[in-house]
């Protein structure tokens, strides 16, 4: 008796599980790896989408109500930053850095150009709290949130709970996040055997498997493993990246390796937007590499690059843009109010 | 009709969950010159005048055992914090009342901080979080100290950090013979003179330090006799 409730519950839980499922899945673009990302602890919902793009492009999110995610990552920007400028409502921990872009989260193990943050859903208290005084901030931000009159019923409808708490708040955040998804670039269509690469591209793509497939690899353009490219030390900066989270001496001027998607867009480049061009980045890369114990092996003898050779390489780099992510209305400014 | 059949099931659950659970009480008690640690008291030693503020840490993953028997609690992580004097008592749900060994985290173990946002005691306001880097703040330790040389005299340990080389988590076995109610104390006194305040006022990442601190902490927890 006892075993056929337990199967008819199960049968239950079962198909009204489903039922949600199918509505919001994250389905992952064929021959794509699978996504780090684990989904079953965080399972989707139309709701919770709706609250973390809200939540996202929400100034309430800073001490001040003057910064939100998107002042920093803005979507026409491929939810980089452009301006070189990161002063705005920072603190001195992420000042130093550029912006990377948000697309594509679901497949990166660690966060940050050094590795500080180690799953997506914590990333959100980086930015929220303060970096000496950081137990505070998420604090009065749920009681900000919990005392409006418009998001309690937000995230009641995506949680059943009404109690906002700083778990609901990051992996609403979360949500969002992972369903920026960046696959429609030119390059993606020629894979999907839909278009084809002019010469150009072709010349620039082979380069490309030569010289950057290693680190920068298909179809994510990156291993978003740690690395050292060779770029000199910035000494008004001196930021050793990801050795500041090891403490290991070989680790030392290793950063994250950067996806390659949407370049177009997500200027300036490296961990410091020191790089304003495309061009620029090439030259380092033929011939700016500095020599140091912990470059990486395929940097160590100069990649040859002729003029012509880097002309068509940025040609192929620009097959990358995905114009309909940046301009998906999905991804979109959402107010509150 | 599923309904139904949905709370029948779990009505069936508990009323067997009941007929077999005993409670436990194990009970934290600080200590400070040994008598239980006051909060925001001066205690006044022949070289310094030491106040503490908050005094805050996570113990996880509950194992009892007896020759025959092995219990783990499920879902086993507790913030205890002396600000909330209710935390200090835990009451473990058990198949047994009596054990030999009780087994104990202190901090938080690394699978734990690698899985994302949690709620409970788990949750990121809970003040147990670092923001700027992952990872849960183990221990959590503030007050003054006439001897620092830091502003106001106050000193700040915050110990934690789960990756290999810097892993603080401490295991802590205590043998409990059969008690019915467990009584465990910190010394907080020792710890202090073992972090030497005059010098380390502050540790507020993963570490060396933090590693060495937190073997120090260990030291000072003990069974009360
Ligand atoms: C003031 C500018 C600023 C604001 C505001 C900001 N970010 Fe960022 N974001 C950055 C910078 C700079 C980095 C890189 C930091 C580093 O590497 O240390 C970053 C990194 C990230 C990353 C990691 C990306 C990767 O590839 O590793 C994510 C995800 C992210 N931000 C999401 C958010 C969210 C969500 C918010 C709002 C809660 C937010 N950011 C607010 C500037 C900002
Ligand atoms: C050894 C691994 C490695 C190889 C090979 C490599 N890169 Fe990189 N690349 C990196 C790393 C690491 C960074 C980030 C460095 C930093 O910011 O400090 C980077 C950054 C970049 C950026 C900046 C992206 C951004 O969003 O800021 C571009 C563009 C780039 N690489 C292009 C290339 C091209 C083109 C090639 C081949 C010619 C190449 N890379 C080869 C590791 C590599």
């Amino acid at each position: 008796m006892i075993r056929t409730l337990v199967i008819m519950v199960i049968l239950a839980v079962f198909i009204t599980g489903f039922d949600l499922m199918t509505a919001y899945r994250f389905d992952p673009p064929e021959g794509w790896p699978a996504p780090h990302y684990d989904f079953e602890k965080n399972p989707f919902s139309a709701a919770k989408i709706q609250l973390g793009r809200r939540l996202f492009y929400d100034p309430i999110l800073s001490r001040d109500s003057s910064t939100s995610c998107a002042s920093c990552h803005s979507p026409f920007n491929a939810f980089a930053h452009t301006d070189h400028d990161l002063s705005h409502g920072v603190e001195d921990q992420i000042g130093n850095r550029n912006a990377p872009p948000l697309f594509n989260l679901a497949w990166h193990p660690i966060f940050m150009w050094d590795g500080a943050i180690n799953h997506l859903d914590m990333q959100a208290l980086a930015p929220i709290s303060h970096p000496k005084e950081m137990d505070n901030d998420i604090v009065k931000l749920v009681k900000k949130l919990q005392s409006g009159s418009r998001y309690p019923k937000l995230f009641s409808e995506a949680f059943g709970d009404s109690t906002i708490t700083g778990e609901y708040i990051l992996l609403a955040l979360s949500q969002f996040q992972l369903t920026l998804l960046s696959n429609n670039s030119k390059y993606d269509s020629v894979m999907r055997a839909e278009s084809a690469f002019n010469d150009q591209e072709k010349r620039g793509y082979e380069l490309f498997k030569t010289n950057c497939n290693n680190c920068h690899k298909e179809p994510l353009f990156s291993t978003f493993e740690f690395a050292n490219n060779g770029l000199a030390l910035d000494t008004t900066l001196n930021d050793y990246g990801r050795m500041k989270i090891t403490q290991q001496a070989t680790d030392s001027m290793k950063f994250k390796i950067p996806s390659l998607r949407n370049l177009e867009y997500t200027y300036p480049y490296m961990h410091d937007g020191r790089f304003k061009k495309l061009s620029q980045v090439l030259n380092h890369y033929s011939k700016g590499i500095v020599q140091s114990p912990t470059l990486a092996d395929e940097l160590k003898k100069p990649l040859k690059l002729s003029a012509n050779d880097r002309v068509d390489l940025i040609a192929f780099l620009l097959t990358l843009s995905d114009r309909s992510f940046v301009f998906n209305k999905e991804f979109g400014f959402l107010t509150v109010y | 009709m599923i309904r139904i059949l949905y709370i029948l099931f779990i009505l069936s659950n508990s009323v067997l969950l009941f007929s077999q659970s005993k409670e436990l009480e194990i009970e934290f008690i600080p200590m400070f010159n040994g008598e239980k640690l006051k909060l925001d008291f001066d205690y006044k030693n022949a070289e310094s005048t030491v106040n503490i503020e908050t005094l805050r840490f996570y113990i996880s993953n509950i194992r009892l055992s007896s020759k025959k028997e092995k219990f783990k609690e499920n879902n086993s992580y507790h913030l205890l914090d002396l600000e909330r004097p209710e935390t200090m008592l835990l009451k473990i749900k058990t198949t047994k009342e009596k054990y030999k060994l009780l087994t104990f985290s202190l901090g938080i173990d690394s699978l734990t901080n690698v899985s994302g946002a949690m709620g409970g005691d788990l949750d990121p306001t809970k003040g147990m979080y670092w923001t700027w880097q992952s990872g849960y703040i183990n221990f959590k330790l503030e007050g003054t100290d006439s001897r620092c040389k830091s502003r106001q005299n106050r000193f700040q340990y915050h110990l934690g950090g789960y990756a290999a080389e810097f892993s603080a988590l401490q295991e802590i076995e205590l043998s409990i013979k059969d008690k019915e109610k467990i009584i465990v104390e910190i010394a907080i006194d020792k710890f202090l003179e073992a972090a030497n305040p005059e010098y380390l006022s502050e540790i507020m990442s993963p570490g060396i330090k933090a590693v060495e601190l937190s073997k120090e902490l260990k030291k000072v927890i003990t069974l009360k006799k």
